[in-house]
């Protein structure tokens, strides 16, 4: 719970939901918000590029709905505009019809009987434009309104109906009154109001001018604006329902070519993670069928293909293992008489004596080499295994170090041993562990141009792993996996030394694959290079980790400080790593 | 295959949607019309005109009156533009309303250019008082208006208060109301009230109708009927939805007691009448149903007519001293019991409601009664020698004036052998005599020649009933005093009454509108001037009349063709005396 303040305090005390809504400030609500719109557009986004179908439906419906707007609005105002069309040409006949009438009562030559009749000479007779107001009234029954104006005398201005006179237009009564002959007719459309309770409604006017008089007809057109709304609700109606229906039709069409699309793609996926039996089911005749028909045949060429390399690789891996085992008795033979030759050498001239020197160690060499080949071809055919036991690894590292020590001497170079001080326990078989050391440890003297080699054990709850530290040329950028590759040379001018066969990296990675471990190399030109060999405590534990950095940490903090340093330090320090380097 | 069908189809479709108008189909049965709008009747307006400028005096003053006849706007505020401000303080326009036939006169602009006055000069005026109430006033006359310059344009100073209204106006803007009340006597049936009222744009006829009727019954029937609404009640509109005409009142009718129901049912029933014909009434208070939806036709309440007679009454007449029932065919049977037997001579008879009984005047001894059943007898109901001839009331009590005394006359009204009431009458009527006096069949009105002196005269008075005593009050004159004579009266409905009068040259026979005191549209009824007539009966839309004897024949009843405007005869043979039930 949060400390809330005093006015808060009572706002709880009242109505405690409310306040810990109030809580939220509008900041808060905002940001909370545009989170949300955030991720919902980004799922959008994501389902946008990811689906075609979406793509294609959603384009569909853009589309149909314009083309159905554009369509809609034009048929609409044609409709609309036939149906007023038709309705005006009825109201101004009726309202001609009309004013012919009324001018009957209130033509010119009538005055004289305005005059009798005002002078109530016969008490019968109604004025003339009475009798006109009647005469429409009773022809415009409910149906419309009529009003007839004079401005010439007074009180000869009649309204039918509870018509609002007042709302004539002022447009339409200037045009009535200044220039419209008899027996034109003017119309307007207009906002009809009448007097009580009836609201406005659409109208037309329509005024004309019979001497002195100005007659107007109401039109209501409510009927019509009934009927162009309903029409107009049909319309938008029938426009979704097809604007659906496209999308429906859309979806439908994009849903059939994308199945197989989608089907073909995780029959690639799957092809591709190595299930070479993988095969597309073939429908019809079409387009996607032979696509499906193209894949299968390009699947089971690959198989084949796959199939033979296999073969061929197993052949030749045959063959190395066979030429190995074969070489092997001749060379006893060889080695034999070589041997004899050797220990023999102080009997013959300097000459011949080199030339047996020379063959014994070319010998030797030539040993080591069938014996690297058939235990990289064991390796091939799968035939390794491993011979597990529980042994401290403080142990192994140093019997390596022993094995290498007169190596170091011969190359001046000293090591630095970098040992936990607890035992260090790990499930290995430490023949081939001890072998991967001492290989490392050979190519780090041999490499090391007769600087210091650091070599560190550490552990951790899962792992245990050794790094082997040398300070020599280092590694090229990308050499680092290549150091891996059997016979692979840094520069292929440079002649072995300590004649190595090629194959010592490939068989200690070979190793510590075979134990689950890692073996990985990390080098740099002129800052030397380290090898790191992780291996899982337990066999056949996954490993996930290394307790040890592959790059090591000095190289590490210093490429952190180049990187944070101020410019002005920079370049100083760029000197003084250079130095180091040196 | 396929695609000749398809194309074959793909024609006919394509056929089918060039004919847009069908050309053909199936005969269509089109219902009866309900959805025309009879509420809303045409009527003309006058549309009130400010005053022109520099317009001359006579044109302020007939734009003046205009603007008054105009009823768009109720406070008449372009009729105040032509008065000067001390006229428009004095001036009272919702007084009673003038009616005149006349013409307009301008004196001569007096010498300092600053007054003037417009004469209107008029033959016949009429009133319109506030009630609505139409009362002719046959003088002729002469309305002066003061008018005055005041900024250089003329304007009204001096003028009479009310309004002034052509008789085009009043033709155009007002419109006959009949409104119809229960009588004070709770019995079944309803009593005729007419107002004249302007017609409301902003309401239309319908509601100013019903609104007229919730505001209660004019002076002079007051005190005879009561209306089934309460006092409270408002209107607040009538609409139309299909076939049901909604009349929509406020909270204030729910106060109506519930034995009120059918008496308020036929008041709106009847107080429509025309508007609502062939349509259904339903009742709402604020827009709900009333009382769990109120709807009625009006012709179920038809038996509340105020004419109380149906459309083909029984007539009756006197031959050879008895009384007999017409008949379409050959001589009418006499009718049963003592007046049709002949027993005792009588005069005058008169028929009660549902042909029960007859009343009549035996000589120089009162009012007797016989029912019209085999074997009954005459039975002396009014003692008196100088009696007028009986009248029914729709209560079945018979109605007679004796003149007590030389310069008394009495009215009594009895149900029954002996014991007859006195009605009270109004002092001025006592001194006066009595020729005739007839209840209206709706038992609200009663009809009477009287002659105090300076001629015979028609009076209609308002009968007042309290338990069983009764009052003529309300006593208005309907034809003024005249030299000559009348010679009888009857009723012919609810609001007219048959007059037929012998002036200096020949006689008249009028129906006379009983509630606007004027002769139905200012005519007579065209008489055969070769035979007088000796006594009349009314009944709606009928007229039957005895011919006096002469030389051709001895006497014979005759109808009145309303259409043809001739007179057939019904019965000869010495045929007097027809008479209708009650009236």
């Amino acid at each position: 719970m949060p400390p809330i303040t005093a006015k808060n305090a009572a706002k709880t005390s009242t109505a405690p939901k409310k306040a810990k809504r109030t809580r939220r400030t509008p900041g808060q609500i905002v940001r909370g918000l545009r989170r949300r719109a955030r991720r919902i557009a980004g799922r959008l986004r994501r389902a946008w590029r990811r689906s075609l179908q979406l793509r294609v439906v959603t384009s569909t419906l853009v589309i149909s709905i314009a083309v159905v707007a554009v369509l809609g609005v034009f048929l609409m105002q044609s409709i609309t505009q036939s149906l007023l069309d038709g309705r005006t040409q009825t109201a101004v006949a009726e309202a001609r019809a009309n004013v012919a009438t009324a001018s009957g009562f209130l033509a010119p030559d009538n005055t004289d009987a305005t005059d009798t009749s005002q002078d109530g000479s016969s008490g019968a007779t109604t004025s003339p434009v009475d009798a006109a107001a009647d005469a429409l009234a009773q022809r415009a029954g409910s149906g419309y309104a009529v009003v007839i104006l004079n401005s010439a005398e007074v009180g000869q201005s009649r309204a039918t109906s509870n018509v609002d006179w007042t709302n004539i237009p002022a447009a339409l009564r200037d045009k009535v009154r200044d220039n419209l002959s008899e027996g034109e007719l003017a119309s307007q459309p207009m906002t009809l109001r009448s007097i009580g309770h009836a609201g406005p409604e659409v109208g037309l006017a329509i005024g004309a001018r019979v001497g002195s008089y100005e007659i107007y007809h109401f039109f209501p057109l409510t009927q019509e604006e009934a009927t162009l709304s309903s029409v107009r609700q049909m319309l938008v109606g029938v426009g979704a329902a097809l604007v659906a229906l496209l999308a429906a039709i859309a979806f439908l069409v994009t849903r059939q070519v994308v199945l197989p699309v989608r089907l073909a793609r995780q029959a690639a996926e799957r092809l591709a993670s190595g299930r070479l039996e993988e095969r597309l089911k073939v429908r019809g005749e079409d387009d996607l069928a032979r696509l499906a028909t193209s894949f299968n045949e390009m699947a089971s060429n690959l198989a084949l293909k796959i199939h033979q390399l296999e073969e061929l690789s197993q052949l030749q891996r045959q063959f190395v293992s066979d030429v190995s085992h074969e070489l092997r008795t001749p060379l006893t033979t060889v080695r034999m008489a070589a041997d004899l030759l050797y220990e023999a050498r102080e009997e013959f001239d300097p000459g011949a004596s080199r030339a047996a020197e020379l063959m014994q160690n070319q010998l030797e060499r030539f040993e080591s080499m069938l014996a690297d080949l058939l235990e990289i071809s064991r390796y091939d055919a799968g035939a390794a295994t491993l011979d597990i036991e529980s042994v401290d690894m403080r142990d192994v590292v140093l019997r390596a170090l022993a094995d290498s020590e007169t190596l170091a001497e011969r190359h001046a170079t000293r090591f630095e041993l970098r040992l936990p001080t607890e035992p260090c326990m790990a499930e290995v078989d430490s023949r081939r562990i001890e072998r991967v050391l001492r290989n490392l440890l050979f190519n780090a003297i041999e490499h090391g141009e007769g600087k210091d080699i650091v070599v560190t054990l550490g552990q951790d709850r899962d792992a245990v792993a050794m790094a082997v530290r040398d300070h020599g040329v280092g590694l090229k950028a990308g050499e680092e996996t290549l150091v891996f590759d059997r016979f692979w040379r840094a520069d292929p001018s440079r002649a072995r030394t300590i004649g190595g066969t090629g194959l010592g990296l490939a068989i200690s990675r070979e190793d510590a694959l075979l134990h689950g471990g890692w073996l990985q190399a990390w080098g740099s030109p002129g800052e030397g290079t380290q090898f790191r060999l992780s291996l899982p405590r337990l066999a056949g534990q996954e490993l996930k980790g290394s307790p040890l950095p592959l790059v090591p940490p000095e190289i590490e903090m210093r490429r952190t400080w180049r990187g944070h340093g101020t410019p002005v330090l920079a370049p100083a320090m760029q000197e003084s790593g250079g130095f180091d380097v040196d | 295959m396929w695609t000749k069908r398809l194309l074959v189809a793909v024609v006919m479709l394509v056929g089918s949607g060039c004919a847009i108008v069908p050309t053909s189909g199936s005969p269509r049965v089109w219902g009866e019309d309900t959805g025309r709008d009879t509420l809303s009747q045409p009527y003309v307006r006058i549309i009130a005109e400010p005053p022109r400028k520099d317009a001359e005096p006579l044109d302020v003053v007939k734009g003046f009156l205009a603007a008054t006849a105009s009823f768009d706007d109720p406070t008449l505020a372009v009729a105040r533009l032509y008065l000067t401000s001390e006229a428009l303080r004095k001036w009272k326009p919702y007084d009673t309303a003038q009616v005149y036939d006349g013409r307009f006169t301008a004196d001569p602009v007096s010498t300092d250019d600053k007054n003037t006055t417009v004469r209107l000069k008029y033959e016949s005026q009429a009133t319109i008082d506030s009630e609505g109430r139409f009362a002719p006033l046959t003088s002729a006359g002469d309305q002066p208006f003061g008018l005055t310059k005041i900024n250089g344009q003329w304007r009204i100073s001096d003028l009479p208060d009310g309004r002034w209204l052509s008789s085009d106006d009043l033709k155009r803007a007002y419109r006959q109301m009949d409104l119809y009340y229960p009588p004070a006597t709770h019995v079944t049936g309803l009593v005729l009230d007419r107002v004249w009222e302007p017609i409301d744009p902003s309401t239309g006829v319908a509601e100013t109708r019903v609104r007229r009727l919730l505001s209660g019954p004019t002076k002079t029937i007051r005190s005879a009927v009561a209306s089934a609404f309460p006092l409270s009640a408002k209107l607040n509109r009538i609409s139309v939805e299909g076939n049901t005409v909604v009349v929509d009142f406020d909270s204030g009718l729910l106060d109506i007691r519930s034995d009120q129901m059918n008496a308020m049912k036929a008041q709106l029933a009847w107080t429509l009448g025309d508007l609502v014909a062939g349509r259904i009434i339903e009742v709402r208070v604020n827009g709900e149903p009333f009382r769990g939806g109120l709807t009625f036709k009006p012709t179920e309440w038809n038996a509340y007519d105020p004419n109380v007679l149906t459309s083909s009454p029984d007539a009756f007449y006197m031959q050879g001293g008895v009384l007999r029932l017409a008949s379409e065919k050959g001589p009418g049977d006499p009718v049963g019991g003592a007046a049709g037997q002949g027993t005792m001579p009588f005069t005058d008879p008169a028929v009660s409601a549902q042909s029960q009984r007859v009343a009549a005047r035996a000589d120089g001894n009162g009012i007797w009664v016989a029912d019209m059943v085999a074997g009954s007898q005459w039975q002396q109901w009014i003692k008196g020698t100088d009696v007028t001839p009986p009248s029914w009331d729709r209560y079945g009590a018979v109605w007679t004036a004796i003149r007590v005394s030389d310069t008394e006359t009495q009215v009594f009204t009895a149900v029954g052998p002996g014991n007859p009431h006195r009605v009270t009458i109004p002092p001025d009527l006592t001194g006066a005599k009595f020729k005739a006096l007839r209840v209206s069949r709706d038992g609200a009105r009663v009809a009477m020649i009287v002659d105090d002196g300076s001629g015979p005269q028609v009076k209609i008075g308002t009968i007042v009933r309290s338990g069983i005593a009764a009052g003529i009050q309300e006593v208005q004159s309907l034809v003024p005093p005249r030299t000559g004579l009348i010679n009888a009266i009857a009723w012919q409905d609810a609001a007219t009454l048959l007059v037929l009068s012998k002036g200096k040259a020949s006689q008249e026979l009028a129906a006379w509108s009983v509630l606007e005191g004027e002769k139905e549209n200012n005519q007579t009824i065209r008489l055969d001037p070769k035979s007088d007539i000796q006594s009349i009966a009314g009944a709606p839309d009928r007229v039957l009349a005895s011919t006096e004897p002469d030389q051709d024949n001895a006497g014979e009843v005759r109808l009145y063709d309303d259409t043809k405007g001739t007179w057939v005869r019904v019965v000869g043979d010495a045929a007097t005396a027809p008479v209708y039930p009650l009236g």
